[in-house]
């Protein structure tokens, strides 16, 4: 072998061994840093955040390792740098390798007085100082790496797992420390089937949330005494096995608060049911109701449909309702029933032919679109869209439009209208000490046909009203008794009514009708006109203009107090109270007074108190307070969320080691309610 | 103070004006047996407006199905979780009716349960008449009008403790539709159950 053959040797033992060694270096730097991670671990839990982030430390701790070292070896690239560290070792050689290294190099050919040279380099044996070199460099990484890994093997392959492959759910594969089965658990949760979701595990929770039905796996260290488990006051079967205990139900409907008791110790795990929503479905087409003339045509439906976690089908829903009054008949129809899979978002368009329901006039169509979800445990649940009404016009309602077919009558000229009445009345009044009693008796007189006149016109009115019926409900015994009445009869039962307007509500001898309470005002007006003109008609002016500005009133009353009532109008009994309580109508007597009622929140006063209490053993049994903060947060998670939602903020922040000052003050403010300022009775009234 | 206002509940679908003279005699009632401060007449709301969070007992009846729109239903709903009772009639007195159909669904949306049997001890039989039997029985139950069925519950949703909806099948919207003055013909006031109802919302 040539001389340059031998060194090249060398250099290649040392780069491999230099990259060997390397390698070694940087192994027993990421063992070193996972040991001690694992030693810290075993003293202290290490959070799963910071567990994720150590291998990855580990890594560059290794890679850092690694390049320092092979830095340290970058010179081996250069031959005659080789050559001088043979030489160095070899002192025999006498700088015989440089130099013949050199000469090669130089002259490109070989010279006499090299082979001279030759021989010396070849009398000196250096490769043995290069597998020296080598297994120096490999031997101390690969011994200290060997002894650290043997370390890490003796450990528990859980606590080392924890470190190396750290994912939630691992804290129990911590060794146990103490006979405390309790210290560390996790649990598991497996969401059901049909919502598609990936089972979840959870270190050490103070709440799990989960939707209904979920499987609950609870699971710790075998340490100690037995573990008993209840949710709520059931009781729940714990298994032991492989140095573990296990206990399983499924997530209820209501929050429940799951004690894990192990001897004296006990551990609360509050469990928070997460609802599975109801589809939300939209009808977008036909986006108001509608009354239709004839039920013919095409009507296009469209809809969307949306769900949490899954839709299985959808159709549209019809209800066709026949009949009027007390008497109805309906007809359910289910068209266009499609399946969605398991989507989260459908839409389905479908064209109704009107002329397939037999549509009758009258008819009405309750339309919506439906879904239901894939809830196999609680459900399935079921929604509808908002409905639409499609009504089918009657015949006859078409005459009951307002549209006027003629222009109105004109105003009859002959007659003076009640203001004027009433100037012409207050002129004749103030010109009365003038005038002889003759004179005044023709004027009064000529006054007084003129309101008679007008008396007549709005008698004609009421007959008329009366004649065509009010246009509100009106039993059949009121329509009887009505057809025996004369309408003279029918004008002085309303003037017997309407003479005790002064003193009380309007009322006739066997209740009140919609027709007389619709003619109302124009009664009154009748009525003070008659006694208007009974005065004029004596020469009393004064008398008679009260009775006419009452007549205007009424008048102005009865302008305003046109209206249509589409649905018909409901008979309005006002209830006369003085009459029913028996305390007649004198001023002075009523009811017997009455106390404010005391304040009936004490429930959420006492559930304040509770909250005040956990506070203050926060510092010195800070468990003890989380758990009564989650006793309470279980209590109000479903009649008072709004205390219920930073009451968990504060939980998992106590739990967690954090500041929870935020929270804890959220839900105080919430827990109190907002400001109330008690002046008197309650607003809504209150019981005797 | 305002004193009490009987409410009913205006909504677009159906026929919620079916039995207009309930309030007038429910107002009689407690007017007779309560010294409640009472105003003489009920009013309408719409379910929709900001009005019905005013009245402390809303009372909602009808025949045709009841299909709330969006308005509806959140007004609704903020209603009863501020404290309001919603006492629901069927006026249909069926269960298998749409009305009885549609409104307990509708009110599943709202409330976010199913309406549940309410035990004939609750409360509500107590609040001021005694009623050890539950609910009072109506004269179009016992003649078999409707379902064909006496019904021994009401129905309802609870919020916490209390009742937030009241929901009958034994159709009280006809039991009650008669005017207040013709009560001196009963032997026994059929509306004493309505002064329960009343004075429970308004003390819980």
């Amino acid at each position: 072998m040539t001389v340059r053959g031998r060194v090249l040797r060398v250099r290649r033992i040392l780069v491999v061994s230099a990259v060997t060694g390397a390698l070694l270096w940087g192994a027993l730097g990421a063992i070193v840093i996972v040991a001690m991670a694992v030693a810290v671990d075993a003293l202290v839990a290490l959070s799963l955040g910071t567990r994720i982030v150590l291998p990855w430390i580990a890594a560059l701790a290794a890679v850092t390792t690694m390049a320092v070292v092979l830095r340290r070896a970058h010179r081996a690239r250069h031959l005659d740098r080789v050559a001088l560290w043979i030489e160095e070792r070899a002192p025999a050689l006498r700088y015989a390798l440089v130099t013949r290294l050199e000469m090669a190099v130089v002259e490109g050919a070989i010279p006499p007085h090299a082979v001279l040279l030759e021989q010396q380099v070849d009398s000196v044996p250096f490769e043995p100082v290069a597998w020296q070199a080598a297994r120096r460099a490999v031997g101390l990484p690969a011994a200290a790496a060997t002894v650290v890994t043997l370390l890490l093997v003796l450990l528990p392959g859980g606590a080392v797992a924890r470190v190396a492959a750290p994912r939630a759910g691992d804290a129990i594969a911590r060794a146990a420390t103490t006979r405390n089965a309790l210290a560390s658990i996790v649990v598991m949760v497996v969401p059901p089937t049909y919502t598609g979701l990936a089972p979840q595990a959870l270190d050490d929770p103070a709440r799990v949330v989960a939707v209904v039905g979920s499987l609950i796996r609870i699971e710790g260290r075998t340490a100690g005494a037995r573990v008993h488990a209840t949710a709520g006051t059931i009781p729940i079967p714990v298994t032991s096995g492989n140095d573990r205990w296990r206990a399983a139900l499924g997530m209820p409907a209501a929050p429940v608060v799951v004690h894990l008791r192990q001897e004296s110790r006990e551990r609360l795990i509050l469990l928070e049911p997460g609802a599975d929503s109801s589809p939300v479905v939209t009808l977008v087409a036909p986006s108001r109701d509608t009354v239709l003339r004839v039920a013919s045509g095409i009507l296009p439906l469209h809809a969307v449909f949306r769900d949490d976690f899954g839709l299985a089908d959808g159709w549209w829903e019809l209800v066709i309702s026949s009949g009027e009054g007390e008497n109805f008949k309906f007809r359910t129809l289910v068209l266009g029933h499609a399946a969605f899979r398991n989507a989260r978002r459908g839409e389905r368009f479908l064209r109704l032919r009107l002329d397939s329901l037999a549509l009758e006039p009258g008819d009405l169509v309750h339309l919506r679109a439906v879904a239901r979800d894939g809830n196999s445990i609680t459900g399935p649940g079921e929604s509808g869209s908002d409905t639409r009404t499609l009504r089918i016009a009657r015949p006859a309602e078409y005459d009951s439009l307002s549209v006027e077919g003629m222009p109105p009558p004109d105003p009859l000229k002959g007659l003076i209208s009640q203001r004027m009445l009433i100037l012409l009345a207050e002129g004749l009044e103030k010109k009365r000490p003038g005038l002889s009693r003759e004179t005044l008796i023709d004027e009064s007189t000529l006054i007084a046909r003129d309101q008679n006149a007008l008396r007549k016109q709005v008698s004609d009115i009421i007959f008329a009203r009366l004649d065509a019926g009010s246009g509100g409900e009106e039993s059949e015994g009121e329509a009887i008794r009505r057809k025996d009445l004369s309408p003279e009869e029918l004008l002085a039962a309303a003037n017997a009514s309407t003479d005790k307007a002064n003193t009380g509500a309007l009322d006739f001898a066997d209740g009140e009708s919609p027709v007389v309470a619709i003619n109302r005002p124009l009664l009154e007006a009748y009525n003070a006109m008659w006694e208007a003109g009974r005065s004029l008609g004596i020469g009393e002016p004064r008398k008679a203009l009260p009775h006419m500005y009452a007549a205007l009133v009424a008048i102005e009353k009865a302008r305003l107090a046109e209206r249509i009532y589409l649905r018909g109008k409901p008979t309005e009994v006002i209830v006369d109270l003085a009459k029913v309580r028996l305390v007649g109508k004198k001023d002075g007597i009523g009811p017997a007074p009455r106390l404010p009622r005391t304040s009936e929140d004490g429930v959420m006063a006492g559930r304040a108190a509770r909250f005040d209490a956990a506070l203050g053993r926060l510092g010195t049994a800070r468990s003890a307070a989380v758990d009564s903060l989650l006793l309470l947060r279980a209590e109000l998670l479903a009649i008072a969320p709004a205390v219920a939602a930073p009451l968990g903020d504060a939980i998992d922040a106590l739990r967690a080691g954090r500041d929870a000052t935020v929270p804890l003050v959220a839900a105080r403010r919430a827990l109190a309610g907002a400001p109330v300022v008690h002046t008197g009775l309650s607003r809504w009234g209150g019981a005797p | 103070m305002s004193a009490f206002t009987f409410a009913t509940a205006q909504y677009d679908s159906g026929d919620w004006d079916s039995a207009p003279q309930v309030p007038a005699n429910v107002i009689d009632a407690v007017a007779r047996y309560t010294a409640i401060d009472v105003n003489p007449s009920g009013i309408v709301v719409p379910l929709a407006s900001r009005d019905l969070l005013r009245y402390p007992l809303v009372y909602l009846t009808g025949h045709l199905p009841v299909r709330l729109s969006s308005a509806e239903r959140e007004m609704l709903r903020t209603y009863l979780e501020r404290g309001g009772l919603l006492f629901v009639d069927d006026h249909n007195h069926d269960i298998d009716g749409q009305f009885h159909k549609s409104c307990t669904d509708e009110l599943a949306r709202v409330v976010g349960a199913r309406l549940k049997e309410i035990p004939n001890d609750h409360a509500l039989y107590r609040s001021f008449f005694t009623f050890p039997d539950g609910p009072p029985a109506t004269s179009h139950e016992l003649n078999g009008w409707g379902d064909n069925l006496v019904h021994k519950h009401l129905m309802g949703a609870m919020r916490g403790d209390r009742l937030q909806v009241l929901y009958s099948n034994k159709d009280y919207s006809s039991e009650w539709g008669y005017h207040p003055d013709n009560k001196r013909f009963l032997s026994i006031d059929n509306t004493r159950f309505a002064v329960n109802i009343v004075v429970y919302a308004l003390t819980r």
